[in-house]
């Protein structure tokens, strides 16, 4: 049970409702309970900025004009999306086995670097150059979580601790790229390394995103498709709901493991080449990552691992973001925003319980309503 | 629905850029502009950003009806960045300044709107519509080196530094340079914390540099943490941004003062009502005078002080004037030669004498 199905379930004890786990979670009732708390979020912030005194739908039109409006807000919100899609999907992946990559801003940020590296120091081609940066962000991500999957996969160590920490580490490391060995010395206050020369191609029609918008559905489409109708995907599968039996089965859990783990490595340092192409992020600096790993960790626990679902929640939360930034210039405080953030993620939250549990009354599953019906009953809730 | 709301939507968006275009006359000149500010900082931040916003506020005062400013706050050093200022652009700003440099996430959006000026504080980028303006304050600091020099025994200044930059290699080199100028033994030890606002950061930097028994303590923080505890360790302190003394109501020396910020901003959206605004293709320098002393500073080190800031401004005194050596022995200026304000501001290097902080 995640933490707040666990605090919902302790709200109801004192009623006589109590959750109870659906056997079966259809795509659709996962997508609508979503929706549906998303929406109530909305309504619910709504009314707080109303009770506040502020014009509640005159900031929903604004936000709303800002990203559909034009253009610019819709390019805004796939530039803001592609970090956020390609380090949820990392992560989405490894949550498949039950494994929690909480690293993946580091992985990230290290896959930039690298193609920084490569970007400032080669001379050829472009497309040479670019394919290059992008194998060479590929691997330092999977690089980076290389002695945390190890460490999981042979010695049974808590990968949550060491992919966290290695966040530090490797935002240290791009600082120091910044301030030492390949710093831009025409830059003053902010700290960066020089340019990378090199872009990707833009999207037809499009002023500033570019085909880096296609790599997280590509991705997304190739998981998806692995764990539909591969046996590898099924293993994994197996993997996350019960290694000892997948051991059983055969599987060596062990490796598998190891090659996920450093599969969603890898998607994430990918994604930190692919935003050297965003406008005004061709060098890098402390800066570069806006915590784009969290917010695709948030992502992928959010739409429960699901690449479709993800690819959906992270442009929604693409969204939210770059709408923040703009009631930030229509003079709301940037507090205010933060706060209607979480208010908005604790409603899909809500809503992606509701699609795993249903609300039923105490009685309604022990007709005789004794007090030791009811205490049997809790201890399997809070069990599941 | 979706159809007619974004029908809609488009039709308010034409709306509202016909309403900017049609005040404009052939010279150029305008009825009434927008400008707008981007803070580092919260403007309430009692130091950095308050005092942009206090020169915002003054040039709102000069120029009235003619002027509709705001402000954005907090704006940090990612990809955000870039968004809020289109954002600022697609609002119809006439001009927009920016409180430190954004460099690349700032001329991202600059470079494609030729119709909206820019002035970016410390930058290092020039185009038609966009230079950088500067407080020019390496001597500002050799006033307080001089100060720190005839207050402190030992001749020990602590710094507290955000990155290795001009502004930082300028604040560190005139504290030696003023101190040196009393106390020839005098050195500066500077911790460097990554950020400017950061009241943690600062703090723990603060106590290190105290704890290791540093006499005067400055830095470049945009809050005033390290006077406190300056005041409470009983050392000698002084700020960058303008008059905290009851930070430090008995240990304070002296402030730089800020006050050019208001004159620049309302000079600059003065030229763009007039449409006289033009480029630049040198830094614009701003006067940053040391300001009133705090009561416990003596007489006469305030008069020498002031002595040494009069022959700074009549050019019989240079902050840098060889010979000196950067602080890993090399020889940067021969005898004789001298580095002014525009020279200074492109500085990439420490005097001997200041430790914790390395040439580029």
């Amino acid at each position: 049970m995640t933490p707040l199905a666990s605090i919902a379930s302790a709200v109801l004890s004192v009623t006589p409702w109590r959750l109870e786990r659906r056997l079966e979670v259809d795509a659709k009732r996962a997508a609508l309970t979503r929706i549906g708390g998303a929406v109530g979020a909305m309504v619910v912030v709504g009314i707080l900025l109303l009770l506040t005194g502020r014009n509640a739908f005159l900031i929903f039109w604004q936000a709303l004009d800002a990203i559909f409006g034009r253009q610019r807000g819709i390019e805004g919100v796939a530039l803001r999306g592609i970090p956020i899609l390609m380090t949820a999907l990392g992560v989405a992946l490894s949550l498949r086995m039950k494994v929690w990559n909480i690293g993946s801003d580091g992985q990230f940020l290290m896959g930039a670097l690298a193609a920084v590296g490569v970007g400032i120091h080669m001379d050829g081609p472009g497309w040479l150059v670019l394919i290059l940066m992008a194998a060479a962000a590929t691997l330092a991500g999977a690089a980076w979580i290389l002695v945390p999957a190890l460490a999981r996969a042979y010695w049974d160590v808590n990968e949550i601790i060491t992919t966290l920490l290695l966040n530090f580490v490797a935002l240290q490391l791009v600082t120091w790229s910044a301030l030492g060995f390949w710093r831009d010395k025409e830059a003053a206050v902010i700290q960066s390394t020089r340019e990378v020369p090199f872009t990707l191609p833009g999207l037809p029609g499009a002023n500033s995103v570019t085909i880096a918008l296609l790599v997280p559905l590509a991705i997304a489409a190739v998981l998806w498709w692995v764990f539909r109708s591969t046996s590898i995907g099924y293993e994994i599968d197996i993997i996350g709901g019960n290694p000892r039996a997948a051991g059983f089965a055969g599987i060596a859990v062990r490796r598998r493991i190891l090659i996920v783990m450093l599969f969603t490595g890898a998607i994430a340092g990918l994604g930190g080449m692919l935003q050297l192409s965003a406008p005004g992020a061709q060098a890098m600096n402390a800066g570069f990552s806006a915590q784009f790993g969290l917010s695709g960790f948030i992502v992928a626990a959010l739409a429960g691992a699901a690449f479709w679902g993800v690819i959906g929640g992270g442009l929604f939360i693409a969204s939210m973001f770059y709408a923040g930034i703009v009631l930030q210039t229509k003079g709301l405080s940037v507090y205010i925003i933060f706060a209607i953030y979480g208010v908005i993620l604790t409603g899909i939250a809500l809503g992606e319980i509701a699609a795993r549990y249903r609300v039923v009354r105490r009685d309604s599953a022990d007709e005789s309503g004794t007090a030791a019906g009811q205490a049997a009953s809790a201890p399997q809730g809070a069990g599941s | 629905m979706g159809a007619v709301g974004i029908g809609g939507l488009a039709i308010g968006g034409s709306v509202l850029a016909a309403c900017g275009d049609d005040e404009e006359d052939a010279s150029g000149a305008k009825e009434s502009i927008k400008a707008a500010w981007v803070y580092i900082g919260p403007p309430d931040d009692n130091g950095w950003t308050q005092e942009h916003d206090r020169g915002r506020l003054a040039a709102q005062a000069a120029l009235g009806d003619r002027l509709e400013t705001s402000f954005v706050p907090n704006i940090e050093f990612d990809a955000g960045t870039t968004e809020t200022f289109q954002q600022l652009v697609d609002d119809g700003n006439d001009i927009i300044f920016a409180n430190t440099e954004y460099a690349g996430l700032l001329t991202e959006v600059s470079d494609n709107a030729p119709d909206t000026k820019f002035c970016e504080i410390n930058g290092h980028y020039y185009s038609d519509n966009l230079f950088p303006f500067y407080l020019a304050h390496e001597t500002t600091a050799y006033q307080l080196g001089v100060a720190a020099g005839h207050l402190t025994e030992n001749g020990r200044i602590g710094y507290i530094g955000a990155f290795p930059t001009a502004t930082a290699f300028n604040d560190v080199n005139g504290l030696l340079l003023g101190a040196r100028s009393v106390n020839p033994d005098a050195t500066v030890e500077t911790v460097l914390v990554s950020t400017f606002f950061d009241p943690q950061k600062a703090a723990q930097a603060a106590n290190a540099l105290l704890d290791a028994g540093v006499g005067f303590l400055f830095g470049v923080m945009d809050e005033p943490t390290f006077l406190q505890l300056s005041e409470e360790a009983g050392v000698w302190t002084g700020y960058w941004n303008l008059d905290f003394r009851s930070a430090a109501p008995t240990k304070y020396v002296s402030h730089f003062d800020l006050s050019e910020f208001g004159p620049f901003y309302t000079e600059q959206c003065q030229r763009v009502l007039d449409g006289t605004w033009v480029s630049q293709d040198e830094v614009w320098l701003l006067d940053t005078p040391i300001g009133d002393f705090g009561p416990n500073v003596p007489q006469d080190v305030q008069d020498a002080v002031l002595d040494v800031g009069a022959q700074l401004d009549s050019g019989e005194l240079h902050v840098y004037e060889g010979p000196l050596n950067d602080n890993e022995g090399n020889q940067r200026l021969a005898a004789g030669e001298t580095l002014d304000s525009l020279q200074a501001y492109a500085i990439d290097w420490p005097v001997e004498g200041v430790s914790g902080i390395s040439p580029v």
